[in-house]
Formats: structure tokens, sequence, C-alpha cells
């Protein structure tokens, strides 16, 4: 409690009791006395001078103007990154359509001598005829997976 | 400086006037240097270690909320600084003293060598303050140090205000019985 009263943690009332104790207690004024010499002490001890050449300002803002530094660039060329990134991605899809397109071959109207069917098999649940066809370029087959209906 | 001046300033740090930022670094300086001495043992690691604090509360400078004290939010974020590093050096210390491959050039912590240079260099207080838990260094040095009251120091430690209480008269007694 004493501890308490001399960290200023007690209320104004038990401030007062304290107080009006200490007035006719020796032995507890005693007690007070000696918390209040550890307390002084332990503030003498913790007492730190780094003096007057303190100065944490440069040091901390030129850490913080680095931090800056490595920002800026992108918030200032964001523009020109979203546009290249916008050109790239068109790029892309005209080449993933292009090359789409160039790879998927129709089948032939009629069934003729380019097609041989292999076998019916079952895909994901459905009936697949699988035909190979040969197309009037040399050297190029593909397979058709037709579903059965 | 009061809290609304500070708050003022903090507002315009996250508005882009970053030079605002200075005001505040030249008015808490003094108190995290000495906060972190007290973690940290020596001028130079204590001073790296605030500028360390300076830097980590300008960019959660967001997450201020300004209806509590800046002083504390501060406070907070170097405790909870100086403590990792405290933990980081733990581990480094554990892990040479592992790598050591020779046990006689190990230097126990309470040898004579390390006696000498401590009592050399610090008064039998000073040891006894540092052989503590972190937890009741830490409230020791809120309350007699900073001069915080038991309400702002648990909400830097983040426990209860009686547990404060505890913490101090615990940190004091342990004191006590080390320097018998």
């Amino acid at each position: 409690m004493y501890a308490m009263y001399l960290d200023g943690e007690t209320g104004p009332e038990t401030k007062q009791e304290i107080e009006t104790h200490l007035e006719s207690c020796a032995r507890c004024k005693e007690q007070v006395r000696q918390l209040e010499a550890e307390n002084t002490r332990l503030k003498k001890t913790f007492s730190v001078s780094p003096g007057p050449a303190l100065d944490l300002v440069p040091g901390v803002m030129e850490k913080l103007a680095d931090d800056r530094e490595k920002i800026i660039p992108v918030r200032r060329y964001r523009w020109v990154l979203a546009t290249a990134a916008s050109f790239l991605l068109v790029v892309f899809l005209l080449v993933y359509f292009i090359i789409n397109k160039r790879s998927s071959p129709t089948p032939p109207e009629q069934p003729g001598e380019k097609q041989v069917i292999l076998c019916t098999a079952r895909v994901e649940g459905r009936s697949v005829q699988t035909h190979i066809y040969k197309s009037d370029e040399p050297d190029i087959q593909f397979i058709w997976l037709e579903k059965e209906e | 400086m009061t809290n609304n001046e500070i708050v003022l300033l903090v507002n315009e740090c996250l508005a882009g006037k970053r030079e605002s930022y200075s005001l505040i670094i030249r008015c808490f300086q003094h108190k995290i240097f000495a906060l972190c001495f007290h973690f940290m043992g020596t001028s130079p690691d204590a001073e790296d270690a605030a500028m360390e604090v300076f830097i980590k509360a300008y960019r959660k400078l967001k997450g201020y909320n300004p209806q509590y004290a800046f002083s504390t939010w501060l406070f907070k974020i170097a405790v909870n600084h100086c403590i990792g590093l405290l933990r980081r050096q733990k581990r480094e210390k554990e892990y040479l003293d592992t790598q050591r491959s020779n046990p006689a050039r190990t230097i126990e912590a309470n040898s004579p060598e390390v006696i000498f240079f401590k009592d050399t260099r610090q008064t039998a207080l000073e040891n006894a303050v540092n052989s503590l838990p972190v937890k009741y260094r830490t409230a020791l040095i809120l309350k007699y140090q900073q001069d915080l009251s038991y309400r702002q120091i648990s909400e830097i430690m983040e426990i209860p205000v009686n547990t404060v209480g505890s913490l101090i008269l615990r940190g004091k007694k342990e004191l006590r019985e080390v320097l018998k």
C-alpha cells in the first residue's frame, strides 16, 4: 500500500488516510522513508543523460528518404507501367488466338479416305468416338474427338 | 508539446509533410534513447535502437489512434522493439555458445572476468537491475525512468493495471534480494 502511495496510485481518500496515520506512527513513517529512498536510488540508476549531442533526426530522416526513393519511381511511372502491361496483354491475347485458330482443325463434312475411326471411349461420362484425319499438308495428322449423340 | 499539438504534426506527416516528423523526433528522442539504453546497455546500441523505433513509428503512423496519448503509443513500439532485439541477441548468444567447440574458452556469466568488467563499469544496483527478468525491468524503467502511471504502463505492456503494481513490487523485492 505504501509503495502505491509513493507511486501516486492511491485515491485521494486513501492518500489522506495514509498521511493521517503516518503522522502518528513512527514505524510506518520509517518504512515509507526507506521506500522513498529506494525509489530515489532507482530513479538515479535509470537516469540517462545522453548529452546535448544526441540528434537522431538526420539519421532517421535519411533512412525515411531512402524508403521514399524506393517507392517514388514506381508511383511516378505507374501510367507507363500500366500502358506497357496492357500492350503486352493485348499482344499475348492476339498471339494466343492466332495460334489457337491455326491449331483447331474442323473435321471434313463427309467421312472419307482421310478419316479413320479408332474407337469409342468414355470421356467424363460421355461416349466419344476417336477419329484420325489426314490433312492435305504432308506429315500432319490430327485427332478429333466426337461426342456420340 | 501537448498531445493535441503532436496529433497535428502526425496529421501533417500523413498528408505528406515529412519535415513535421523531425519535430516529433526532437520532442521524444531523449526519452526513447533513455528507455532503449536500459534495455541495450550501451550508448551506440541505444542510439541505433532509438533510431529504429522512430523509423518503425513513422511507417506505422497511419495506425496511431489520436484518442490515446502519442507518447504511450511510441513507448509501446520502443518497448516491443527493445524486447525483440534482446530476444534476438539471446538467440544469437545461445547459438554462438552451442557453436563453441572448446569449452575451456567459454566465459560463465558469473566468472571473475565478467564480474570484474561489470563492477568496473556499473554500480551494483545497475547490475542487479540488468539481471532482472525483462517484464520486471520494463515495468521499473517505465515507472522510475519515464515516470508513467500504472495505467499508462498497463497500456504499453498490454497487462492489467493490478499486474503492473505486482510487477513493480516483485521487481523491487528481487532487487533487494540480489543486493543483500
